[in-house]
């Protein structure tokens, strides 16, 4: 079967390529066109090279292909221009949809995120709970738009599933968007580490296989129009420290830090980033994101999928291993 | 016996934040929205939530006999209304002669006609109570002459002038009647962007729905009479009393609404304008 798949040089996209093309699919992988070829290694892999935002070549790439995974967002919670993410998360999907119905394409997943829903505390979200928190961030309501935009073409007649994964870590491309690999690697390296002042903060942390393996279930099994959390379990900062200290053994001083540092160490960045070419590697929006509960139920997947959890302890040793191994490799700095 | 409070307009915006505030103050809810999905996972949601008693009801409040259905619903159920929260309104910036008279006549039929009914229908219903409450919303719009918003100042003027005499009006009944006038909220993606993606004193000044909400239920069980959320649109308020009117008038006319409508609108589908002003 030909596979199409956006974002393929992406976290979830490359995982997403290999892994089809490993189980006897044709993938044809899209990629920006600076992005690079060496992170494929595939003879089942197709590469294509094009701007999303160009329909033509997307239908050329999209061409006798059956099933299409737009996975490819603009995932950063900043940008420099605040219409980018407009431009990309949505006007790309519908790019990428317009495509798939030009191609008679059997069946679309769209990789959304856990942003539909605003962070509460002591609730564990179900893909029926209404998002009750306004906007406050346009990464969060360009990505809302968008699963709008997808449910409006899947009543049009295309089938169309949205799969929604929570905060993902685990082994695969080391870009800034990944925030949570990015967040143990601060705990990993360096003599200290700064942590939020509530430790008991809880969000779900899903494993980068599960999320790919619920990809494909979604495309297998999932019903048109529905949305399924691709989630793991819900996990306090606590545990995440305890499991660090469990599998790395190093003495290191994690400082408990207050809100407002982060906050304000958030706002220099943002005024760094506004005068000079740097890109922020921490906003107030990021901090708020970082310091609110955000938990999350994902029996749906589970039960309408047969989606699969990989238990935190054995993820977290995986990653740490990953993560080690490649900073060794390149002498990464954390953060 | 259950006291209910009676929120109009619940799905969206102002109104699903005042729902969700009142559920954190344990008060039961009868909840009124037009017809779709987000009602009923507003509904359940409180009801998992927290523990109070939802009930829902999705209808059209332009239309006469709706506003009567309700009521008609109410007092079948027993549902004993002790606050009636008038949020339901449709906004926006539009210049007049672009816009057809059917949007205007529903301008009227929500914001002016359908809260006048209700009120008067419940009216006998609060009577029964100690204490009951009534919020009317109107809006920040009222005290400024603003390009565009022709119509819906008018209507909000009307709800402004009508809550403040029936606040006289009443008092001796025992029903407190305050008017909410928010200033720039970010209620809807529209909104949002037209408030996000604009100047600096505009973006400071919006404000969340969930924030103005708390303000709003806090001091209507206050029994304040006029509520001006935020410190920005207070500060407005206290522009429009103290600087001369030219410079008023240059203030008020100078906004480019429009423009920055139009943009949001592309934003949302996806398309950004290519306009220098507003990128």
């Amino acid at each position: 079967m030909k596979i199409f798949v956006t974002g393929a040089g992406g976290y979830i996209g490359n995982r997403l390529v290999h892994t089809l093309a490993n189980r006897g699919h044709q993938v044809h992988a899209f990629i920006r066109p600076t992005s690079s070829e060496n992170t494929f290694s595939h003879p089942f892999i197709k590469i294509f090279k094009g701007a999303l935002a160009d329909k033509r070549s997307i239908a050329m790439a999209m061409n006798d292909c059956t099933q299409v995974y737009h996975t490819a967002s603009g995932c950063k919670l900043w940008t420099k221009k605040k219409k980018n993410f407009y431009e990309q998360n949505i006007g790309n999907t519908i790019n990428v949809l317009d495509a798939a119905v030009e191609c008679g394409i059997d069946k679309v997943v769209y990789t959304s995120c856990c942003s539909s829903w605003s962070p509460a505390n002591n609730h564990m979200h179900t893909e029926n709970d209404p998002r009750i928190a306004s906007f406050d961030n346009d990464y969060d309501l360009s990505k809302h738009l968008a699963e709008k935009t997808v449910k409006e073409y899947g009543k049009k007649g295309l089938s169309a599933v949205i799969v929604n994964p929570s905060h993902i870590y685990g082994p695969g491309s080391g870009r800034k968007s990944n925030g949570v690999n990015r967040f143990i690697n601060v705990l990993l390296g360096g003599i200290v580490s700064p942590l939020p002042w509530h430790l008991d903060v809880k969000a779900n942390y899903t494993f980068i296989d599960d999320v790919v393996n619920g990809h494909i279930l979604a495309m297998e099994k999932g019903s048109e129009g529905e949305r399924y959390i691709l989630g793991g379990e819900n996990i306090s900062y606590r545990e995440i420290i305890q499991a660090i200290k469990d599998n790395y053994s190093r003495t290191k001083l994690f400082v408990r830090t207050p809100g407002f540092v982060f906050n304000a160490w958030g706002f220099t960045e943002l005024i760094r980033a506004r005068f000079t070419e740097y890109e922020p590697i921490l906003t107030p929006a990021l901090t708020k994101r970082f310091l609110i509960a955000q938990t999350f139920d994902c029996t749906k997947a589970i039960a309408q999928l047969g989606y699969r959890i990989t238990p935190f302890s054995t993820g977290i040793k995986t990653t740490i291993d990953y993560l080690i191994q490649q900073s060794r490799k390149k002498w990464i700095p954390t953060l | 016996m259950d006291t209910y409070t009676l929120i109009t307009g619940a799905s969206e915006g102002i109104g699903k934040a005042l729902a969700i505030e009142c559920a954190k103050r344990n008060m039961n809810l009868l909840l009124v929205a037009l017809p779709g999905i987000e009602l009923y996972q507003l509904a359940s949601y409180i009801r998992k939530q927290f523990s109070v008693k939802v009930c829902e009801f999705e209808t059209d409040l332009t239309e006469e006999n709706n506003c009567l259905s309700l009521w008609k619903l109410a007092r079948q159920n027993n549902l004993r209304i002790n606050i009636l929260i008038n949020n339901a309104g449709i906004g926006g910036t539009r210049m007049f002669k672009e816009t057809e008279f059917e949007i205007w006549k529903k301008h009227i039929h929500l914001n002016v006609t359908s809260v006048v009914y209700l009120t008067h229908l419940f009216l006998p219903e609060l009577i029964r109570h100690p204490q009951s409450y009534i919020l009317n919303i109107s809006s920040l719009a009222v005290f400024f002459f603003m390009p565009g918003k022709q119509v819906y100042g008018a209507t909000k003027s009307f709800v402004y002038f009508f809550s403040k005499t029936l606040y006289r009006e009443l008092k001796k009944e025992k029903i407190h009647v305050s008017v909410l006038c928010p200033g720039g909220i970010s209620s809807n993606p529209i909104l949002y962007l037209m408030n996000h993606h604009n100047n600096w004193i505009t973006r400071s000044a919006s404000m969340t729905p969930e924030k103005i909400a708390e303000i709003a239920i806090a001091k209507l069980l206050n029994k304040k009479e006029i509520i001006i959320p935020g410190k920005w649109n207070r500060l407005f308020i206290l522009f429009n009393k103290i600087l001369p009117p030219p410079f008023k008038e240059k203030l008020v006319c100078g906004r480019k609404i429009k423009i920055k409508q139009e943009y949001a609108e592309a934003l949302v589908k996806g398309n950004s304008l290519n306009n220098k002003k507003t990128a």
